[in-house]
């Protein structure tokens, strides 16, 4: 009992800290004016990692910023269909990949409305390697990680030149968001540079569709904590729960301040899932570790299990013989 | 063990209600807001539109219909979809409405970042004759390194930007380079480049690095390598990209010496814009190291520059 009452103060204290950081840098970045138009020729490039669809890709390229650039990242040996979709619709070609380690082919299209899109085939890993690769193509310097079916929300991509744009260019700088999925910009060597800016967008960068588990979870374990103190007559119980629920108000005050059109419970969510990664990445800082040694996805590691005919070595599929690749 | 029951009943009752009233709130206000406005601002397009000049009563009507803050925020959205003489049909509209003595009021009563986005509103109405007679009173705020304070000042008159700029005692970021641009260029003002890339003002500097890399002026090429040479390391770098950016000459010793003070994702940041340009890798060969002359030559043999140049 004990164990749990320490364990919801620590959560408490990691709480008010959270909202406390998210307070303080968003009072900055709420000041950011939207420029939708090119500031200083800052460019963005997002990187998306392992999608099973399409749909990331499509909400990326109706981006209005115009020095932006997609990298879609995909195990397209296992998604030919996949693979089709995108080779009708934009005209893929592959091009030269023999500078990217690791990766299978790389596409980019034949027609000039579409120049910004960026394919690359790589067998399927963990997502930090797919960033690191798309770290190589990426043509700017300016990265927006995001993994699986997120799908960025419009104009994140002017939101982040923007606040690149405000901050000094001497330091490396990262941006998330507290509502919303599990996407940060970065700009430098944020892993390796000892000056590095850490802010919070006052609006999501992205959003995903989810099954808002840990959400539920939330508002289950307070309930079930109350229903149990009062039965076993445990103040310790009830304590606990008060603090869950104080916690999950702070919660609610954040995402409440975000104006979007999702659910609370969907909000509510993303929440409790950055809260979860800032406080890992928190105590990974206190024990003096680099945030990055840390996975940047901890609750959602899909590592796909490659077929037994699958060789390295083996060349890519031909997924199209009626239109020859060049 | 009964009324305990019904207690935690009741507080597991309460909990998903309270959820969900909260939501149900907000929900309903942001709706009401949404379609508030979207009226707000049909109504006030209409009356850019005509031919005749809408009548006074017709513009003060927004006032009774619509809350203060969706007017100003209709205004705000309005103002940032048009150009030229419609703008001073809006300003009128504002005006009338008054809009800009309710922000100068209500900046009187706020402070730090909610008195900062008041100026900023300020800043993006359009020509605002009750700001322009209290300009001079926020001249000495905007001297502290208040920047939308700064800007509201701009906005209202333009005329002065150089003045004000000059006076701003805070250190400009490139962000608030491109707001003053917008504003200068919505309002029409015209502003000679060489005189701010001669200015011995950081500030200055920085609005004249911009409008040559935003206007791609080719002509201030060595303005640009003396500005390369600037120990401050913001301007030397933003000096430095606007001068690729003109394509100008990036193998003189001044660009070196200004590459040799750059953190190392300055450098890759550089590398990729002159990758961009379509710089070869002969015209800064000597200022790179090894790695990144490599890192240089991959880039541009491979599709990308070729994309970006043809």
């Amino acid at each position: 009992m004990q164990l749990i009452f320490i364990l919801s103060l620590v959560w408490l204290v990691g709480a008010i800290w959270f909202v406390s950081w998210w307070h303080r840098t968003y009072r900055r970045t709420s000041l950011v004016h939207l420029l939708r138009e090119d500031v200083g020729h800052i460019g963005v490039s997002a990187i998306v990692a392992y999608p099973e669809t399409s749909a990331p890709l499509v909400a990326l390229l109706e981006e209005e910023y115009p020095r932006s650039e997609a990298i879609f990242i995909a195990d397209l040996q296992q998604q030919e269909s996949l693979l089709s979709e995108l080779v009708v619709r934009y005209h893929l070609v592959k091009v030269n990949h023999l500078h990217l380690t690791g990766a299978r082919a790389l596409y980019r299209s034949r027609r000039r409305t579409y120049r910004r899109v960026v394919v690359v085939d790589l067998p399927a890993t963990h997502s930090l390697q797919a960033f690191d690769v798309g770290k190589a193509v990426a043509s700017y310097d300016n990265l927006l990680y995001l993994r699986g079916e997120s799908v960025v929300e419009p104009n994140a991509l002017a939101y982040c030149a923007n606040v690149v744009a405000s901050q000094p260019s001497s330091r490396g700088l990262q941006l998330r968001s507290v509502v919303g999925a599990d996407a940060y910009f970065e700009r430098g060597d944020v892993a390796n540079s000892e000056r590095v800016v850490r802010l919070c967008a006052d609006a999501p960068l992205a959003w995903r569709r989810g099954a808002q588990i840990f959400a539920l979870t939330a508002m289950f374990l307070p309930s079930a904590m109350i229903l149990s103190g009062h039965l076993l007559d445990s103040k310790i119980m009830l304590a606990s729960a008060v603090v869950l629920i104080v916690a999950t108000g702070l919660f609610l005050y954040v995402s409440c301040c975000v104006v979007t059109k999702k659910s609370l419970i969907a909000r509510l969510d993303t929440v409790l899932r950055n809260f979860y990664r800032f406080m890992v990445e928190r105590i990974a800082t206190i024990r003096g570790s680099r945030i990055h040694d840390t996975p940047p996805c901890l609750f959602r590691v899909r590592v796909r299990n490659r077929p037994a005919h699958y060789r390295e070595d083996s060349p890519p599929k031909r997924s199209h013989p009626s239109r020859p690749m060049p | 063990m009964i009324s305990r029951m019904d207690e935690a009943t009741t507080l597991l009752v309460a909990l998903p209600l309270l959820l969900v009233l909260i939501e149900g709130g907000g929900r309903v206000y942001a709706r009401l807001r949404t379609y508030l406005m979207a009226r707000c601002v049909a109504q006030i397009s209409n009356m850019i539109m005509t031919e005749e000049e809408p009548s006074d009563w017709a513009m003060r009507s927004l006032r009774w219909r619509y809350s203060m803050r969706i007017v100003i925020d209709s205004v705000h959205f309005v103002a940032e979809k048009i150009y030229g003489d419609a703008l001073y049909r809006l300003a009128l509209i504002a005006e009338v409405c008054e809009l800009d003595r309710y922000l100068l009021e209500m900046v009187g009563c706020r402070q730090s970042v909610a008195r900062a986005k008041l100026y900023s509103k300020l800043s993006c109405l359009p020509y605002s004759i009750s700001v322009a007679e209290f300009a001079e009173d926020f001249v000495a705020e905007c001297e502290r390194g208040d920047f939308y304070a700064m800007a509201a000042v701009v906005s209202a008159r333009p005329e002065r930007a150089v003045k004000y700029i000059g006076r701003y005692s805070g250190e400009l970021s490139l962000h608030e380079v491109a707001v003053l641009v917008m504003i200068l260029r919505r309002t029409g003002t015209a502003i000679a480049y060489t005189p701010l890339l001669a200015s011995q003002n950081r500030n200055l500097q920085l609005v004249g690095i911009y409008l040559c890399e935003h206007f791609l002026l080719a002509d201030a090429e060595p303005h640009l390598q003396r500005l390369v040479e600037s120990a401050d390391v913001e301007v030397s770098y933003l000096a430095l990209q606007a001068l690729c950016s003109v394509r100008g000459d990036i193998s003189t010793p001044q660009v070196g010496s200004a590459l040799s003070n750059l953190a190392p994702h300055q450098r890759n940041a550089f590398l990729l814009r002159a990758v961009h340009n379509c710089y070869s890798l002969r015209s800064c060969a000597h200022h790179l190291t090894r790695e990144e002359c490599a890192i240089f030559s991959q880039r541009i043999n491979s599709y990308k520059s070729r994309i970006v140049c043809n």
